[in-house]
């Protein structure tokens, strides 16, 4: 615990002549809930969408316990244990729960090119995915077709199938946005749970303050592509500098 | 084998009904030729063939989201390969397998050109391998026999080392060896769509990339399921040349790889056996309409316009919806 | 070399069609994102119509033209306000097969009005005659249609970059949201921009009877050639739709004279190419 788990150095990425991601070094800590903060386009989703693959950097690289991940595939890098959500909405709608869940574990457990017997016939998904969606209470609703569910439903089972895949490090894209205050209290529970119980070191994206003091452990608060600070929830509560460009908005 | 067999008894007791209606629509397959005349036993043969090149076409389409409109060079180089083979004067067999051999590997080879492409730039460069082919078929005169096409291609008879010789110049002779082989190959892409592999090309369907973030590779699975609808077309292009003994350039023209998409959407996209009914209606509509009136192209326009506003599940899909609920 | 010459003029002529076809199609595709595979129907339709109204009504050519753009005009308006514009949020896939089910009823619609007879070309007086070019008759008619494609050009630039109608346009096609936001009406601009299409499209078609056989199976013919065009020049590019016509004119034409077996090969791997090495064309935009 405590090992940093992923790194970058020099992480650059514009679009057109807008610098979205200026140098910037990162580092998340096993085993500490990491919060990203700021405001619009500050450049939180492109550090994402660079740690994970969705894109790739102008410059600088990208470690994984030291291995330099740069230039991997998205696939590629969920094998090594990098998962994620996504800020907008990303299911797969007409299939069904179960299915859902079934996709990353077919991946995890090296059966996603088998292609004669069916789904159902591999047990050890079968079981891995039942646990899964009982621990998101979606059990129930296994047989649903996923794009049927309410929104907090969906969030959760898109948070299940970045957990299936049984990363070490899982990004999550406001993993609470458009959700009523039920849903929401509910999925912050859910990530409390999923944290302490599991290996997986959590990094989430978040508007809501709420939810951040709540959950981090560590806080990073980005601006105009870089970094303007880094700490301690309550260190971070008490920074001028970041009082007055972003908490300032909302207290 | 225990699990096999414990999923085997499942799916038997929860497909009961359906399972009746498969083997009464086999069986009927089978005594068809007893009391009907060659010329619906060629009518069925032409619905098996557009029913396997649906299922090329639906691979793509219902199943992985992509829209080919080159599957017809696939469906031509089955039927020229196994055309030339059995001019050469082989048996059937050694035809059918070179046809659907040739096609899968043109298949496997445009594929790592067409896999990196979506939407509409998928069907845009599936347009211009199929019109390659085209032009090739057309213009390639000592190969393929230019405008003529290959002519005179021998229903070649069924023999196994010594071991059978059955003849295949009459219509039913040739017509359980075409049910035959659509019926295993049918079996083959039931068994695929309801394994993993089936389950990923339908999440790359619904979204791309949340199957690179569960760590699946996109590109290598659209490979796949590429190279198999290539198998697929090659196969029914295979078994249409001996029957209809000649093939003509216009097999591989961009116009033959609408029929499937169009009897694809009228079975149903999104159902199995849509490729299937869809084939089967495609073919008695078209018989019927022309019967009746000149306009047929008119009338299935306009069917196609209503399906694409109003039905997009086609025939199985409004079954599954209003049809199939009432009768529990 | 005056063989060269001759043959690239007379690609250039061809390449004229190409392009009025192909800059149709492609603002179809820009401002309503729409590929239209219907849209040679279109190009039918105007040749049509200029055919009744030349041979059979006995109007003059002028006249002919006009009476084109007018049911090519009416028909676009009926197509898209009836049927695209129920489908332009579906999936890409829909779009293509609603239109493709277009050309059956277009085709068969002309066939039921026209007969399955062909039309067969007349040049009106007008333009009768030859003009000697590097010592051989070029038709008048060609040269004609070469300064009438690049008045066409001139025109659409100017409508796209100097009229008020044409800024909403260009604002519409690159960012749908903002034009919405500064109060465009989209629907009816997106009508108007199918309909310019269609004109586009017809005006094609109207001036190829004069030296172009067309039967009712044409439509498909002239919509694979106006693929080939906008793919190379870049979809939703009118630069773009320009000089693939030129580009796919003056190669095939050549490839006619020197290599004519392998012409349409030709066009077809260009195709192909562009696509694997460019996938957005030329002069495609990043989209």
């Amino acid at each position: 615990m405590g090992d940093v788990i992923l790194k970058t150095e020099g992480l650059t990425k514009s679009f057109g002549k807008f610098r979205a991601i200026d140098t910037v070094d990162l580092k998340f800590k096993s085993g500490i809930i990491t919060s990203i903060i700021g405001p619009n386009g500050a450049g939180k989703t492109t550090a994402i969408n660079l740690l994970t693959g969705a894109l790739h950097p102008d410059k600088g690289e990208v470690f994984f316990k030291d291995k330099d991940i740069t230039s991997l595939t998205p696939d590629q890098r969920v094998k090594h244990g990098i998962a994620r959500s996504f800020q907008i909405m990303n299911i797969f709608p007409m299939l069904t729960v179960l299915q859902n869940i079934e996709l990353p574990l077919l991946s995890l457990l090296g059966k996603n090119l088998k292609w004669f017997h069916t789904v159902s016939h591999y047990q050890d998904v079968a079981e891995e995915a039942e646990k899964i969606l009982r621990e998101l209470s979606l059990w129930d609703k296994r047989n649903k077709v996923a794009g049927e569910l309410s929104h907090g439903d969906q969030r959760a089972l898109e948070m299940g199938m970045a957990i299936a895949s049984k990363p070490e490090i899982c990004f999550l894209d406001e993993p609470s946005s458009g959700m009523n205050p039920v849903e929401r209290a509910a999925i912050l529970e859910l990530i409390k749970r999923l944290a302490e119980e599991g290996t997986t070191t959590f990094v989430i994206i978040e508007h809501d303050m709420d939810v951040i003091f709540a959950l981090s452990e560590w806080i990073i608060v980005m601006n105009k592509g870089e970094i303007l600070a880094e700490g301690k929830p309550d260190d971070i509560r008490q920074n001028k500098e970041v009082v007055e460009i972003y908490l300032g908005e909302e207290v | 084998m225990t699990g096999l067999k414990d999923t085997l008894a499942l799916s038997i007791k929860r497909h009961r009904s359906q399972l009746c209606w498969l083997g009464a629509f086999i069986i009927f397959l089978f005594i068809l030729p007893l009391f009907s005349g060659d010329y619906i036993l060629y009518m069925v043969m032409r619905m098996a063939i557009l029913c396997l090149l649906s299922y090329s076409v639906n691979l793509l389409l219902g199943n992985t989201g992509l829209l080919s409109f080159g599957q017809a060079g696939f469906y031509a180089c089955g039927a020229y390969a196994c055309g030339k083979v059995l001019l050469a004067g082989t048996s059937l067999l050694p035809g059918i397998i070179i046809g659907v051999a040739v096609a899968a590997i043109v298949a496997i080879i445009l594929a790592f050109f067409c896999v990196r492409h979506t939407a509409i730039y998928f069907a845009m460069i599936t347009l211009a391998f199929g019109m390659m082919i085209f032009s090739l078929a057309e213009k390639w005169v000592k190969f393929t026999g230019g405008d003529d096409g290959l002519i005179g291609i021998p229903r070649a008879s069924l023999n196994f080392f010594y071991i059978f010789n059955i003849k295949m110049n009459t219509i039913p002779a040739y017509y359980y060896f075409v049910i035959v082989a659509t019926l295993i190959a049918i079996y083959f892409i039931y068994r695929i769509l309801h394994s993993p592999l089936g389950l990923i090309f339908q999440g790359i369907r619904d979204s791309e990339t949340r199957v690179s973030f569960v760590g699946i590779s996109v590109r290598k699975s659209r490979l796949i399921c590429f190279t198999i609808a290539g198998i697929y077309a090659g196969l029914g292009g295979a078994l249409f040349a001996p029957l209809e003994q000649t093939i003509t350039p216009s097999t591989s023209h961009w116009i033959t790889s609408t029929d499937p998409i169009i009897a694809t959407l009228l079975g149903g996209m999104y159902s199995f056996s849509g490729p299937i009914v869809g084939s089967v209606v495609y073919f008695l509509l078209k018989d019927i309409i022309v019967r009746l009136t000149m306009n047929w192209m008119l009338i299935l326009g306009t069917i196609i316009i209503i399906l694409v506003l109003a039905f997009r599940g086609g025939v199985m899909g409004a079954f599954h919806a209003y049809i199939s609920p009432r009768l529990k | 070399m005056s063989n060269f010459i001759f043959q690239a003029l007379n690609g250039l002529s061809s390449a004229m069609f190409l392009w009025l076809v192909a800059a149709g199609l492609t603002v179809a595709f820009g401002v309503c994102g729409i590929l239209n595979v219907a849209h040679g129907s279109l190009y039918m339709m105007g040749a049509y119509f200029a055919f009744t109204s030349f041979q059979i009504l006995g109007l003059n050519f002028w006249l002919s033209l006009v009476f084109a753009l007018i049911g090519a005009g009416i028909i676009g308006f009926l197509m898209e306000r009836f049927f695209l514009r129920r489908i332009y949020d579906q999936p890409i896939e829909f779009q293509l097969i609603l239109t493709f089910a277009f050309i059956l009823v277009f085709d068969n619609l002309t066939k039921m009005i026209w007969g399955t007879m062909l039309i067969i070309p007349t040049m009106p007086s007008l333009f009768q005659g030859t003009i000697p070019i590097v010592g051989r008759p070029f038709p008048i008619y060609n040269l004609f249609i070469i300064f009438a494609g690049i008045a066409v050009a001139l025109i659409i630039w100017v409508i796209l970059n100097k009229t008020w109608w044409g800024m909403k346009l260009r604002a519409a096609a690159s960012q749908r949201e903002m034009a919405n936001a500064i109060g465009i009406n989209i629907p009816m601009l997106f009508t108007a921009a199918f309909v310019f299409a269609a004109l586009l499209a017809a005006i094609g078609g109207a001036l190829s009877t004069p030296i172009r056989v067309c039967d009712s199976g044409v439509g498909g013919a002239v919509i694979i050639q106006a693929f080939v065009v906008t793919v190379i020049g870049g979809l939703g590019s009118l630069k773009g739709a320009f000089v693939g016509a030129l580009i796919i004119g003056v190669i095939g034409a050549l490839c006619t004279l020197y290599v004519p077996f392998i012409e349409l090969f030709v066009l077809y791997l260009i195709m192909a190419v562009v696509l694997i090495i460019r996938p957005q064309g030329l002069f495609g935009g990043e989209r």
